[in-house]
């Protein structure tokens, strides 16, 4: 019974990981913990392994198709990880509870910007000899054919792939839930490509600080291989939903998402 | 080969191999195989980066090229700093 509980979890992590572009830390830590008993430290470790699973299962299908953009999901790299490995120097610096405090703030401002969508110049789709070094073009039945996009604002999604990857450092969690929103709001990517970009990048940050836990000792064996199977069946699931859905859908997955986290970091901020 | 392939391949690789020796030690029980699946997919991610360095160095992508082995090089700095703590 516990160990379909555990591939279950590991599943729901890895059909968000699909849609939505994130790593599904966010859920499968807090589960993994109050429902089975892990402890803390064990959890995030078995977590990091998690969405490691889920960038590389998903991210193999997204390249083939053309959706994930790896040329921007490198670029975007280099500012995540330095942002990881700042956050992890000053994580015993920082109180935790301003930055989960704040975390909620801006989250809730997200969730506010997605429902509404890009606001700004709707400019028509761009021929797929003027993409730029960072635009993308790919097939999306669920949109009616080729999508194509130009990158905008690269300085902005460096600035919130830096602070998304020193909150990852700082708190572990929260890789793809600001990336995904400011490639789609400021720098005018589509959601499913900058979802699929994001799960592309966040394997590399995690691999990052789980070879840190595997060094320690600290990966539960049993566990981990349950979910990590579960994440398998998840997000090849997850994929074959992502098709079926209207880029507006996703947004709005996403901003049902956000409200969803900021409540929940504002109860833990306030909880203390 | 196209870059995309080599990234897919080697992706969806990593995946299937780490699934299968997971899945071979909870069925035997021999944890030591759970514990290799789970270094081959952490293993998975810096050697994708690795592929594409190599891949946009050999098409003459300097700036691409020269961006993963950044990417690389920050990975391996922060292995040397979290050893270190």
């Amino acid at each position: 019974m516990e160990a379909l509980g555990l591939a279950l979890a590991g599943a729901g992590a890895g059909l968000l990981g699909a849609v939505l572009g994130i790593g599904g830390g966010i859920f499968l830590v807090p589960a993994l913990v109050l429902f089975f008993g892990v402890p803390m430290v064990n959890a995030v470790a078995t977590g990091l392994v998690a969405v490691i699973a889920t960038s590389s299962a998903v991210g193999a299908a997204n390249v083939d198709r053309g959706v994930a953009n790896m040329r921007l999901g490198m670029v975007l790299e280099v500012a995540t990880v330095a942002g990881a490995i700042l956050g992890s120097l000053l994580a015993h610096r920082v109180d935790p509870r301003l930055l989960i405090g704040l975390f909620s703030a801006v989250l809730a401002g997200v969730t506010a910007l997605l429902w509404r969508g890009p606001a700004v110049d709707r400019e028509p789709p761009p021929h797929e000899s003027q993409l730029g070094l960072l635009g993308g073009a790919y097939d999306d039945a669920a949109a009616g054919g080729r999508v194509s996009y130009r990158m905008r604002r690269l300085p902005a999604a460096l600035g919130v792939s830096g602070a998304a990857g020193a909150l990852s450092g700082l708190l572990g969690v929260g890789g793809g839930v600001f990336k995904v929103p400011a490639l789609h709001l400021f720098c005018g990517v589509p959601m499913k490509a900058a979802a699929a970009t994001s799960s592309f990048m966040i394997g590399v940050t995690a691999a990052a600080s789980a070879v840190l836990y595997l060094g320690s000792g600290s990966l539960l064996t049993r566990p981990t291989a349950l979910v990590v199977l579960g994440v398998l069946a998840g997000s090849a699931l997850g994929a074959q939903v992502s098709a079926r859905l209207k880029d507006e859908s996703v947004r709005r997955l996403f901003a049902a998402l956000t409200l969803v986290l900021a409540a929940q970091m504002l109860r833990k901020a306030l909880d203390g | 080969m196209d870059e995309r392939l080599v990234v897919s391949r080697l992706l969806r690789g990593g995946v299937w191999l780490a699934a299968g020796l997971m899945a071979a030690g909870l069925v035997s029980g021999h944890q030591e195989l759970i514990s290799w699946g789970t270094i081959v997919l952490i293993g998975t991610p810096p050697l994708r980066v690795i592929a594409l360095g190599v891949s946009w160095t050999r098409s003459r992508e300097w700036r691409f090229a020269s961006v993963s082995w950044s990417v690389l090089a920050l990975l391996l700095a922060g292995y040397a700093l979290g050893a270190k703590h």
